[in-house]
């Protein structure tokens, strides 16, 4: 047998993370909040949860089979926009709007633009903002929490939620954004693992909780208060888990600033100004929009160099 | 108290196995063959100056430097030229004797001088010739001087060793080039703070130098950067496209001012050097005294390894070694380390495609955008880079590679997009 040399280019050591590693480190990080939103809607939570996680995985892999392509469905990234598009659905959602939220998210989402890595808007956002677009009752039935009784109303539409309730998760609302508590936890995670960056959520609540202040100042009980407004809608979950997805958002820690910035100031607007009571999702995709330009024009000083 | 570089850089495992080990003479009475390559040295290869069947002499002239940039080579064996061809000199060893031909030169003989006669060249690997950057363009302008005993890569222990047992020689060899300008500029020595025996010795050496002092600096790769050197230790920058003299800063590797205190001294050219031998295939992770020629292959069968349990052999260390495919590659000028590399130590996976994580920007000491750069570099579009990426600022580091998650050869694409640039201008020329 011909005694062969490994040649391969320089450095010949790697570090340990690799993209499955990060996927399945969010999966944890979701977790806290996925298993409360089970405790507080019951079953059909779960059911919502693993329909739509099974869907994001089973379409990616049928897609990649059948044009061809390695198989990527299992590297952790589907399982984590199903959990993510899951948790931006009411725990009412019927199996089929699941299923067509992950046909959005993974194909319109992904898959058109080449896979992992080359879309430019996040996949779960993309599909929480059709299904809102072309199912409007079904994506605004909200369980009343610890019963069975669906109604039309969240916090940011009743306004009258007391804090404690926001913050801990006993109030109506999608799966994912009910409780900071938990998103919290999972959160400091991922700051730890240095997979999300303070920078992004600084700057959306920051910018989100200024403009509410300034606009509270000029014209008083025109919105609910700065603390209402973080602790409600999906800011926490929008700031932490989706505006920081690595694909979607800029490079540069400046550039990650001007999108958080971009991102709250338009929360603001839609939700003071907009019909809308939540503008979460549309804030994150308008500017996942820009990013491509952010990263155009944003660069770090290079050394040796002039700013 | 230690200093360190603005951004960037990562902290791979230290693999430092050989650190304890002394300093050993390779035995080489059993070995015949020991091979020259014409360029050891950045610059144009040097000129062979003995014809077959010559009868050489340890420390004898064998190639001569043609050209401003380019450096001697003398042979490490008492020997016969047994084969020239257009790449290296082979001499068949006749005998054991130590004892080398010396280098002649006067008192009054300049230091740069001294270096290129005995054919001097930046031991951290680099190799350049050590003469031209002992002469540089306004000598009154050089106000500092960095001695790099970072020695930032894994495994490598060689300069730290150098560092403990030859110290007296090495400030001497330090004050050589301080007294060599007119400015006698301060010498400042960078030794990383994983290596804290050689900080307290050199240390104590400098205790009545007013004019050196030990830079101790923070462990993190690339360190020993020249550029990250100076940024550490002396707060300047280099200005992009220009060299450390710019802003009034010379650097040197720990071996190569080692080398220089033997030329001077002890009238030796450059004909041995010390190296690690390390990897996990390696028992007992060693620093050897090696004469230069020798065959890695002979290194092998001394530390008795299979050669059918290599996977990769590395001439140099982890980050910016050279993965070498002929056994019979011989020990260069600038060879620091030997790594003998078995399946544990060695994985590699398929690249995925970019997920803009960032990552690799996080830990580029320059401050560039790597992923764009080799983003651009695969779609072939290298005037992009130049123009809009810094392309040329690059210190093909590695450390983008290390710490990207999806296996993309970030730096050897921007390799790539360097290299057609560089084409392109020496075609325009002519």
């Amino acid at each position: 047998m011909e005694f062969k040399l490994k040649l391969s280019p320089a450095p010949h050591i790697k570090s340990s993370e690799n993209i499955e590693k990060i996927m399945y480190t969010v999966v944890i990080a979701l977790a806290p909040a996925l298993v409360w939103s089970v405790y507080v809607f019951g079953l059909s939570a779960l059911k919502v949860i693993l329909v739509t996680t099974a869907s994001t995985v089973l379409i990616e892999y049928l897609t990649q089979k059948f044009t061809k392509q390695k198989i990527k469905a299992f590297d952790g990234s589907a399982i984590v926009t199903g959990l993510l598009l899951a948790m931006n659905l009411p725990s009412s959602s019927p199996v089929w709007l699941c299923i067509v939220g992950a046909f959005f998210a993974i194909i319109i989402g992904k898959m058109v633009f080449g896979g992992l890595g080359n879309n430019i808007f996040n996949p779960a956002l993309v599909a929480r903002v059709a299904l809102l677009i072309s199912f409007p009752v079904e994506m605004t039935s909200w369980t009343v929490p610890f019963s069975d009784s669906v109604t039309g109303a969240t916090p940011l539409a009743t306004l009258n939620a007391p804090l404690m309730d926001l913050f801990i998760g006993n109030v109506g609302g999608s799966l994912g954004e009910i409780s900071t508590l938990w998103l919290l936890v999972g959160a400091l995670l991922l700051l730890f693992k240095g997979y999300i960056k303070w920078d992004i959520p600084f700057a959306f609540i920051g910018s989100t909780s200024l403009f509410v202040y300034i606009v509270n100042l000029i014209a008083p009980e025109t919105t609910p208060s700065v603390l209402y407004h973080i602790l409600s809608g999906g800011l926490i979950l929008g700031a932490f888990f989706m505006a920081t997805d690595m694909v979607t958002s800029p490079l540069t820690t400046k550039g990650r600033l001007i999108f958080g910035i971009g991102c709250g100031v338009i929360t603001a607007l839609i939700r003071i100004y907009g019909s809308y009571p939540e503008g979460v999702s549309f804030s994150i995709i308008l500017m996942n929009a820009f990013v491509p330009m952010i990263d155009r024009y944003i660069k770090p000083r290079v050394y040796g160099n002039k700013g | 108290m230690a200093f360190k570089f603005k951004r960037g850089g990562i902290h791979p495992a230290d693999n430092k196995f050989s650190k304890d080990s002394e300093i050993e003479v390779f035995p080489i009475s059993d070995i015949k063959l020991f091979y020259f390559p014409l360029s050891q040295h950045i610059g144009k290869p040097a000129n062979p100056v003995v014809k077959l069947r010559d009868e050489i002499k340890r420390g004898q002239l064998i190639a001569e430097s043609t050209g401003f940039i380019s450096a001697n080579i003398h042979s490490s064996v008492n020997g016969i030229v047994k084969k020239i061809d257009a790449k290296q000199i082979v001499i068949e060893k006749t005998d054991d004797n130590q004892k080398f031909e010396e280098l002649k030169f006067t008192a009054v003989t300049e230091l740069a001088e001294i270096a290129k006669m005995a054919g001097i060249v930046g031991l951290g690997g680099a190799t350049f010739p050590s003469n031209v950057k002992l002469s540089p363009p306004d000598p009154n302008k050089v106000d500092a001087i960095v001695i790099n005993g970072a020695e930032c890569e894994p495994y490598l222990t060689s300069d730290y060793r150098l560092m403990l047992e030859n110290g007296k020689a090495i400030i001497e060899g330090i004050k050589l080039i301080q007294k060599s300008l007119p400015t006698n500029p301060k010498a400042y020595i960078g030794i990383e703070k994983n290596k804290p025996n050689a900080i307290k010795l050199l240390q104590d050496l400098v205790l009545k130098e007013i004019n050196i002092e030990v830079a101790p600096l923070r462990t993190r790769y690339p360190q020993g950067g020249e550029k990250q050197l100076i940024e550490a230790i002396l707060g300047r920058e280099v200005p992009s496209g220009k060299l450390p003299f710019d802003v009034g800063v010379i650097v040197h590797n720990i071996g190569t001012v080692f080398a220089l205190y033997e030329a001077y001294n002890e009238r030796k050219p450059l004909i041995e050097r010390v190296m690690t031998v390390s990897g996990s295939l390696v028992n007992k992770s060693k620093n050897f005294l090696v004469p230069l020629g020798l065959s890695f292959e002979e290194i092998m069968k001394y530390l008795e390894i299979k050669k059918e349990d290599i996977v990769k052999l590395v001439d140099g260390g982890p980050m910016m070694g050279k993965a070498i495919t002929d056994l019979n590659t011989p020990v260069k000028k600038g060879t620091s380390g030997l790594l003998f590399l078995g399946q544990k130590d060695v994985k590699t996976n398929e690249e995925k495609d970019c997920i803009s994580c960032a990552m690799c920007v996080d830990v580029c000491p320059v401050g560039l955008l790597p992923t764009r750069l080799a983003l651009n570099s695969k779609k072939e579009n290298h005037e992009e880079n130049l123009l809009n990426y810094n392309l040329m600022d690059c210190i093909e580091c590695g450390s983008c590679s290390y710490a990207c998650p999806s296996d993309i050869s970030i730096v050897q694409y921007i390799k790539t997009s360097k290299y057609n640039i560089n084409m392109k201008k020496n075609k325009q020329r002519g």
